[in-house]
């Protein structure tokens, strides 16, 4: 039991190397030098869990970490409604030509900008939600006129929905991409 | 740069209790483990901390049988000994540390 448990510390506290970052290195070493020294295998097991959960918090618990999770999510995020977008255009192009437009070029906006976030970086968010937001405000604002004056023209509800969506969306495109900046502006200035 | 707040947690202070006991001893990281009752999952990323910021210095050591390997061994810097005094002491320190908690 004891082999077996100073064979399993031995197998979890080499992760440690793997899971902390680079400069990090002799902290693996050291965590590892510590194993060797603990005679006791459910000690050593214990103590080589502990690192591996340590490790995992040194990994993961940083800005660095969490902007890249944040510019992952809003990749993804973007991808999906461009998918969900082209997928209902492709529902709506028979039965509401109009409609599947709007849907369409959504999709379109969606997948152009989670290009755009994977090559320019999220000032490229920024700029295009900074830019589209307002223009979500002005086509609600257009539609709720129109609706009063008109009546119920063609799915002027749904339209209005997908603006106030847009504007909830891009707000927190906006939101991801300012903290992005932000992290990476302050690891600038720390290399500097 | 942001500045820092410092962080003085039940588990830093008895890092700092520990090492600040024998200020001019060499500890390894099972020794403060057994001492402060942490878990090795606390204990090493305080002193990656306390090392980021100045407070802690390390040395690798040549081993002592039973011991096959060398091991990794920590003290404060006179920076971290004041540091510690001071926290200890309930003071004010408010300086350019974070301690306790990852950044």
């Amino acid at each position: 039991m004891n082999a077996f448990s100073r064979s399993l510390a031995a197998t979890l506290i080499g992760w440690c190397a793997a899971l902390l970052p680079s400069d990090r290195t002799s902290w693996a070493a050291a965590m590892k030098a510590e194993v060797d020294a603990i005679e006791n295998g459910n000690a050593a097991l214990s103590f080589a869990i502990g690192c591996v959960w340590g490790s995992i918090k040194e990994r993961t618990f940083t800005m660095a970490f969490a902007a890249r999770s944040v510019r992952f999510a809003t990749i993804a995020g973007m991808l999906a409604l461009s998918f969900f977008g082209a997928v209902t255009t492709g529902r709506m192009i028979d039965a509401n030509a109009s409609s599947a437009m709007v849907f369409g070029l959504t999709s379109a906006l969606f997948g152009a900008a989670a290009g755009c976030s994977y090559l320019r970086r999220p000032m490229a968010l920024v700029q295009t939600a900074c830019s589209l937001i307002p223009f979500y405000i002005l086509t609600y604002v257009f539609l709720s006129h129109e609706i009063r004056m008109a009546g119920a023209w063609a799915d002027g509800r749904l339209y209005q929905a997908l603006a106030i969506e847009g504007v909830v969306i891009w707000a927190a495109v906006l939101a991801g991409s300012i903290f992005s900046l932000r992290v990476e502006t302050l690891s600038t200035i720390k290399r500097t | 740069m942001m500045s820092r707040r410092p962080n003085s947690s039940k588990q830093a202070r008895a890092v700092l209790e520990a090492l600040i006991a024998r200020p001019e001893a060499w500890r390894h990281g099972y020794d403060l483990l057994q001492e402060t009752q942490l878990k090795s999952g606390t204990l090493y990323p305080l002193l990656m901390r306390l090392a980021d910021g100045g407070l802690l210095e390390s040395e690798w050591h040549s081993p002592v049988p039973p011991a096959r390997a060398p091991r990794h061994v920590y003290r404060l810097t006179p920076a971290g000994r004041a540091f510690a005094r001071s926290l200890l002491a309930g003071a004010d320190t408010r300086g350019p540390y974070l301690i306790g908690a990852t950044a």
